[in-house]
This record gives C-alpha cells, structure tokens and sequence, in this order.
C-alpha cells in the first residue's frame, strides 16, 4: 500500500471516530477530513469537486447535493402553511381518538410523507402532535413514538427521495424514482404491514383509555393549524407536479435533482415572500456534511483504498452474488443501527463500483456505468438501500430521524432511552430485513 | 459626546443567581424588552431577553408547530410542569454575550455595534469593567438632541 493510501485511511477512521463519538459536530469533523485530502495533496481540488470520469471518480455528487436542497425548499415553504398539522389532527379526530387507531394512522401519514418529503420534516412535526393528542387522552405517547420512528424509516425506504441513502445509491447507479417504487416499494409496503400487525398484537391493550378522554381529542380545531390557505393550496400543486415529475424523470431523461430545482423554483415563484426565508431553512449543515464526505470518498478512491476493498470483497464471497447480497444487506443494517447511513452509503457506493469492475475485468472504462446494472451487481444496490435505511430503526440513533424524535420527546418530557427503544427498534429492523432478504431473494437471486 | 457622556451608571440588571419572577418583574417594572447579566464584579456578562422568560415557560417541544391555534387549551401550557419558580437567571440564560463598546467612543462607533448585532444595548467599558451602559433609545435621545441642536445654533 503506497504513502497516500495510508494517509487516505488514517484521515478516513479519524475523521468515522470524531462521527460516531461525537466530540466534533459532524459537519465540522468531515469538512475538515476533506480539505486535509486536498491540502496533503490526496487528491486534486478539481477532481474532489467535479470528479475525473476516465478514473471513475465521482467527486461531489452534485445531483445528490441539488436534490437535497430543491426538496429543503419546496418542504420548509410547504411546512409553513400548518398543513402537515392539520394532517395529524384530522387523523386523529376521524378514529374518534381510538388511540390503536391513531397511531396506525399516524405512522402510516408519517410513512408516505417521508416516501415523498423527508424523515426528519416529517417527525419534526407529527411527534409534538403526537404528545399533545397523547396528553388529551392522558395515555403514553412513547409507544406510538417509537412507532412513528419506525413508520419514517420504512417509508423513506420506498423512493429514491425518501432517505439520504436512497438518493445517494440513486444517483451513483443511475437508478429511477420507478426503479425505487418497484423494488424498495413493496419492501416498505410489506414492512408497514408488519408494523401494524405489532402495533395490533403489542400496543392496543397497553394504550386503551376511557370515552371521555376519546371525546377531548374532537375539541382539537384542525382548520384553525392553517396559517395560509392559499399558499398551502399552491404548495399542494407544486408537489402532485413534482411526484410527477418523479415518476416521469427516467423517461424525460432528466436527473431528480433538476426536478427537485424545479420545485423549489415554481414553489418560490407561488409564495408572496422573497426567497431569503426558505433559503435560510436549508439546512446548509447537512448540506456541507454531504460534500465533505463527497470529497473524502474521492480520496479513497483516488488512492485505490475502495478498490482494494473491492477486490478483497469479491474474493472473500468467491464472485458469488448471492453471498455479496446478503452480507451486504445485513452488514449494512448492522452497521447503519450503529453509524450514520449517509457516511456509510457515501463510502458503499464507490466500493460496489470497484466490485462491480473487478466482477468484469474485461469491460471497457466506457462501458462501466452499464455494469452496475447487470444481473450480478444490481442486487447490491438494492441490498445496500434497504439495509442502509431499514437498519436504521435498530436503534435510537440509528438515523437522523431518530434523534430528532428522541430530542422531541425528552423535551416532551417523555425520554425514550436507548434501552426501552432497542426492545422496539431491533425486532423491526430484524423483521424487515428477513422482509428486504426474501424480496431480494425473490427478485434476484432465485 | 462619547459614550462616558451619555450612559446610564445606575443602570438596572440582573444577577446570574436571581430568580425568573424576579428579573420579570424588573423588566416589566422599568419597561425593559432586555436585562444585561452582569455578576458581583460587574465584570463582562450576558444579556437576558423578554424572549428567554417567554421561552422559559413554554413546553420545548412545540417549538416546530407552525402555530398552536388548533388547541382548545394552549393556555394551560404555560410553565405546564410548573418549573418556573424553581429556576433561576442563570438556568436559562442563552450564550449570549453582552456586547460593550469602550468608555470614549463616539454615537456612530455605538450605533454601528447596535444595527450590527441587532442589539439594543451595549456595556461601556473601562479598564475592563462594565461602568455604565447605553440603550438604543439614549443613543437615538442624544444623537437626535445633539442633530437638531447643531441644526438650530446653524439657522440662527
């Protein structure tokens, strides 16, 4: 292994062992992590930000950098309006506050608005909700929290927007919002099923509460949530045309990310305000985060780390595919419980390119981005997507979602400790992932 | 006119140990919208805002809601877990530095910290004590005083 290489990898495990003890903010730790590959000259600031295609470098993603933001806007301007509130209490006042009923209901709105939004928007909101219809009918909200984690997880599985890790592996492998609705879709759906049939089995007696408390939760005014009909209205708009836009994209040949901008152009062109304030709500801090992993997975490539890594892969499991797959899958669920999943899929992505250049010496460097599409890598797509986002749920910081959701409650004053959440977390992730083993099984690798 | 001529010295502010009625009452009493925290020493402190005491009685949890207004009872959330009366100024005060100017500068040199850091009210400072201290409205005070009566000694 050459100097560079080495440096590559200790700048890469120190930068992973600030991430996961938590002594630097993430953004902090990696961005410094990436401008150490370009100072010690690792890799070229030109190759770190454009990429160098000849040598299979991807730089920073930037369709992955432009998604994430399109979608911050047209989700913080659509946030303003109160409708996701109004959402949840309308849930909740149609089940006349059976509380069985409003959590399937909850986790099943928490489900589909982080399939088409994201995770953490979605719980931001639907958690405080939550406690304040639980505190109605004076029951425990920590169950139908843990289960709204759940539920977030398991629908950002199902698109390429709905998880971090989704539109990471979807722009790396060139992979459509159709392709995720087809192949993690029915995982998601499958897994949604399972978790209502625990919530069924587990919670109903735990969290059954008298009439009365019932009938306090029809007080609760929906329509007064809305801030701004009008806006809310046009918000609607914008995202049924960004959906379609979505499921259109493969077939327009237009990158998500140019429908994610063209949302946020259109949703800001509808608002009355100037754009600064839905500016300023893009969270640039993971913004940034992304682009310094970006930059330090360039080093490792640069350096051939990932194809090492590559090649020690492919020899282990033999070539065999459906070996790769499955230790794949179930790697990166355990691992994805434990460390960030965007840090992880960053650095997975290029390794199931070397992989998939090492399964096809012959290939011609043109011809690569058509390999990891064929039969024997593919499924490693899917097995890194839905390890990555189902193993999430495994533990309280499994995903960004989870914490945030945590912070909520404890302020709530309702701590969900690591120990109480794991009870929960580990049979779900467990269950999907037996779920996301047969359909891959069944899909692929027959 | 420097900042020596024109600040209050027997300004009113809070103590890190003092309670949250108290420090309310104070700025209510002299119709402050802000405190600065200042300790024993009137060394370098912090400032207490209307804000932190308004945050103080509000549950964290709902800061994400776009608005409470579907609520049939918001009012019974205030200091719902009855805290408040436990808690002092320096429990809830925000990292929040006080923002001091030197004891010889002049209005423009105050009023740009002010419009700078949104402030209303910065400590004056000498051999690194807090000595008086100036609130937008006396700067605006003097300098509008001092404006127009050069204007007027002009016109006659």
């Amino acid at each position: 292994m050459n100097l560079p290489a080495v440096v590559a990898i200790a700048i890469f495990l120190v930068t992973y062992i600030l991430l996961a003890t938590e002594k630097v903010h993430k953004t902090k730790a990696v961005l410094a992590g990436a401008v150490l590959m370009i100072l010690l000259r690792i890799v070229s600031q030109r190759t770190a930000l454009h990429g160098d295609e000849a040598a299979g470098i991807e730089g920073v993603d930037w369709n992955t950098i432009m998604l994430l933001i399109g979608m911050m806007i047209v989700v913080n301007v659509t946030r303003s309006t109160g409708g996701f509130e109004w959402l949840a209490i309308k849930a909740a006042k149609l089940v006349h506050g059976h509380p069985t009923h409003i959590i399937i209901l909850l986790c099943s709105i928490t489900a589909v608005l982080s399939a088409i939004l994201d995770n953490v928007t979605t719980v931001i909101i639907i958690a405080p909700v939550t406690i304040l219809i639980f505190k109605r009918l004076e029951s425990d909200p920590i169950p139908c929290l843990i289960s709204i984690i759940c539920a977030s997880n398991i629908g950002g599985t199902a698109t390429l927007i709905g998880d971090p890790p989704n539109i990471i592996i979807g722009s790396a492998a060139r992979l459509s919002f159709l392709d995720f609705l087809s192949v993690d879709g029915p995982v998601a759906l499958a897994s949604m099923i399972a978790l209502v049939v625990a919530i069924v089995l587990f919670l109903h007696a735990r969290v059954a509460v008298p009439m009365a408390a019932r009938e306090r939760i029809m007080e609760f005014d929906e329509g007064a949530a809305i801030t701004d009909w009008a806006l809310l209205k046009r918000c609607i708009v914008v995202l049924v045309i960004v959906l379609v836009g979505y499921v259109a994209h493969g077939s327009l040949g237009l990158e998500p990310a140019t429908i994610a901008l063209g949302g946020a152009a259109l949703i800001l062109l509808l608002h009355t305000e100037g754009p600064d304030e839905a500016l300023r709500h893009v969270e640039w801090s993971t913004i940034f985060f992304f682009i310094g992993l970006f930059i330090m997975v360039a080093g490792l490539v640069k350096t051939g780390v990932l194809d090492m890594m590559g090649n020690g892969l492919t020899s282990l499991t033999a070539g065999n595919t459906t070996a790769m797959t499955m230790v794949l899958l179930w790697a990166s669920g355990l691992i994805c419980g434990v460390i960030n999943n965007i840090a992880y899929t960053t650095m997975m992505t290029p390794l199931i390119k070397s992989i998939a250049v090492a399964a096809h010496p012959d290939a011609a460097a043109a011809a690569w981005s058509e390999l990891y599409h064929a039969p024997d890598i593919l499924p490693l797509w899917w097995a890194l997507s839905m390890g990555a986002c189902l193993g999430g749920n495994s533990t309280i910081v499994g995903s960004a979602a989870n914490v945030v959701l945590a912070n909520i409650a404890e302020a709530g004053g309702h701590p969900i400790t690591f120990g109480r959440y794991l009870k929960y977390g580990v049979p779900i992730a467990f269950v999907t992932l037996l779920i996301s083993t047969f359909w891959l099984w069944l899909l692929f690798l027959r | 006119m420097t900042a020596e001529d024109i600040m209050e010295t027997d300004f009113v502010c809070v103590h890190p140990g003092m309670s949250l009625r108290e420090a309310a009452n104070l700025m209510t009493e002299h119709n402050r919208l802000f405190l600065p925290v200042m300790d024993e020493e009137c060394g370098k402190g912090g400032v207490l805002l209307e804000d932190d005491l308004l945050r103080a009685v509000m549950p964290k949890y709902l800061d994400s809601l776009t608005n409470l207004n579907f609520l049939p009872d918001a009012y019974e959330l205030v200091d719902a877990d009855g805290s408040v009366e436990q808690l002092a100024v320096k429990d809830i005060i925000q990292d929040r530095q006080l923002y001091t100017v030197q004891h010889d500068a002049g209005p423009a040199e105050i009023a740009h910290v002010m419009l700078k850091k949104s402030i209303a009210g910065v400590g004056v400072e000498k051999d690194d004590k807090i000595i008086g201290y100036v609130t937008r409205g006396t700067l605006v005070r003097h300098i509008y005083a001092h404006t127009l009566s050069q204007e007027k000694k002009q016109q006659s």
